[in-house]
């Protein structure tokens, strides 16, 4: 049989460290996390038969219900400081202690919680994250039919070196992919993840930016420094708007690709370094081929894997997922209490075509929080613009819908 | 004040909980009759008259909230 594990769930390092030697000493296996949040990604994992929780607040109770939502085969204990958290609990945790507690009570709610659950080595995937229908993959949100292939996708990649081509109009959420391939990534996402907008930065100091550089190189190199390169060892770049670099310097990203070395600025001596590059593009990179603005050898070395991400219009079925992750992300940033978005600004918000995409909707519903003032977003907290817009395509279509009517009569 | 209360019972019951622990641990390392068992036992009395001081700031705390809640229920 296997050992039962107790995953230890505590910001305080003390707390984690006692709790670690009391659970071991009494021939359980330990994990620890240091929050509450860090959990589904530690059960996605691992296999663990008790999640032993320290409580801070409310919102440490809410993920602990979710978790029990989830259907992950663990039992919950919560710890507080508090004894006035049990109603709060409703029923998510088999035993709820209140600190100081003492170790003989720790261990037998342990194996109360073990009683109730199977040590069967049922193992937590990707997969059953989409069995249990989780709205969210590393923080991308979506569950339409081209986003869980996207979901897949990364998820076969994610131990790979190969570099990764990312494919989409302005504002699909392009960076967002790019994280969730760094998180998915196990070896990789302990380590940086340097986000670099090749657009954004000015073309004198680019190759200083990337490759860094030596002391005196060129003038204003008054101490030698490392470049972003460099700086992200281990982990992953994401390169946004690649179409951007200028010919001479896509020969160079070429060789770093190929053989993940380069030399600093100024410098003879080559650096290698262990990076997993992410690329990104809204242009069509074939035709930049075309126009000899994109080199064709760099093309076919970054188009190993590409991935397309759908524009916003053609993935509704997502948009009400997406307008309660902003909603609820915003309303806490601004502290107000929205219940929800009413029936009709739904609807002009799924018949709007969404030409900025993600980055646009995001806009438009923070906006909306901000405005709101009874908790319910309606159509009066959206903009005018979008609201006319709306109803401009809706009557052109039953214009055009009554004008085929006409014409059918004759 | 109730929740600045829970705060820093929240902030105190976290190292008294696992110095606790660690000396229950260390109790089991040392001989019975040992001076370091003395020691550990006396810092045990330390830590459990730190534990009622505590229980005694959290039951004021829950009675502020109480009196708090009543309050406002008589004003509306």
């Amino acid at each position: 049989m296997n050992k039962p594990r107790v995953l230890i769930v505590s910001e305080d390092r003390l707390t984690q460290k006692s709790l670690y030697e009391l659970i071991c000493q009494h021939g359980y296996e330990a994990g620890i996390t240091h929050s509450v949040k860090d959990v589904m990604a530690y059960l996605d994992e691992k296999i663990c038969h008790v999640i032993l929780a320290d409580i801070a607040g409310a919102d440490d109770i809410e993920i602990l219900k979710l978790i029990r939502e989830k259907g992950y085969p663990s039992e919950i204990i919560t710890m507080a400081s508090h004894n006035n958290i049990e109603d709060d609990l409703d029923g998510v945790a088999v035993d709820c202690l209140i600190r100081p507690v003492e170790d003989k009570k720790i261990i037998s709610s342990i194996e109360k919680a073990l009683s109730r659950v199977s040590l069967g080595e049922a193992k937590p995937s990707f997969l059953n994250k989409l069995l249990h229908k989780e709205e969210t993959f590393y923080d991308l949100v979506g569950q339409s039919p081209s986003f869980k292939e996207i979901y897949s996708l990364i998820d076969r990649i994610s131990s790979s070196k190969a570099t990764i081509l990312l494919r989409g109009e302005s504002g699909t959420g392009k960076r967002m992919v790019a994280r969730a391939i760094h998180k998915a990534d196990k070896k990789r996402r302990d380590k940086p993840f340097m986000e670099i907008s090749c657009g954004a930065l000015p073309r004198e100091i680019i190759e200083s930016e990337l490759f860094g550089h030596t002391k005196g190189s060129f003038t204003g190199a008054i101490n030698e420094r490392k470049g972003r390169f460099e700086l992200a060892h281990g982990g992953t770049v994401l390169l946004d708007d690649i179409d951007s670099f200028s010919l001479d310097l896509q020969v160079k990203l070429l060789r770093v690709l190929q053989h993940k070395e380069f030399e600093r600025v100024g410098d003879h001596k080559t650096i290698k370094v262990d990076v997993r590059f992410v690329v990104s593009t809204n242009q069509d990179l074939e035709k930049a081929i075309m126009d000899k603005k994109f080199r064709e050898d760099l093309y076919y070395r970054l188009n190993v894997i590409s991935i397309n991400i759908p524009p916003l219009r053609s993935r509704k079925d997502d948009l009400p997922l997406l307008v309660n992750h902003f909603m609820s992300l915003y309303s806490k940033e601004n502290h107000k209490k929205i219940k929800s978005v009413s029936d009709d600004t739904m609807q002009i918000l799924m018949n709007y075509d969404w030409p900025g995409n993600i980055r646009e909707l995001e806009n438009i519903i923070e906006r909306a929080v901000i405005l709101d003032m009874d908790g319910v977003i309606g159509s009066d907290d959206l903009p005018e613009l979008l609201v006319g817009n709306v109803m401009a395509s809706l009557d052109t279509k039953i214009n055009n819908a009554a004008a085929s009517d006409d014409l059918s009569l004759t | 004040m109730s929740r600045k209360y829970k705060g820093i019972i929240n902030d105190i019951s976290n190292p008294v909980d696992s110095t606790n622990r660690f000396i229950n641990l260390a109790l089991n390392t040392v001989g019975d009759n040992s001076q370091g068992r003395q020691f550990l036992l006396e810092s045990k009395q330390g830590i459990r008259k730190t534990a009622a001081l505590l229980k005694k700031l959290n039951d004021y705390s829950l009675k502020i909230e109480k009196e708090i809640v009543e309050m406002s229920k008589t004003d509306e």
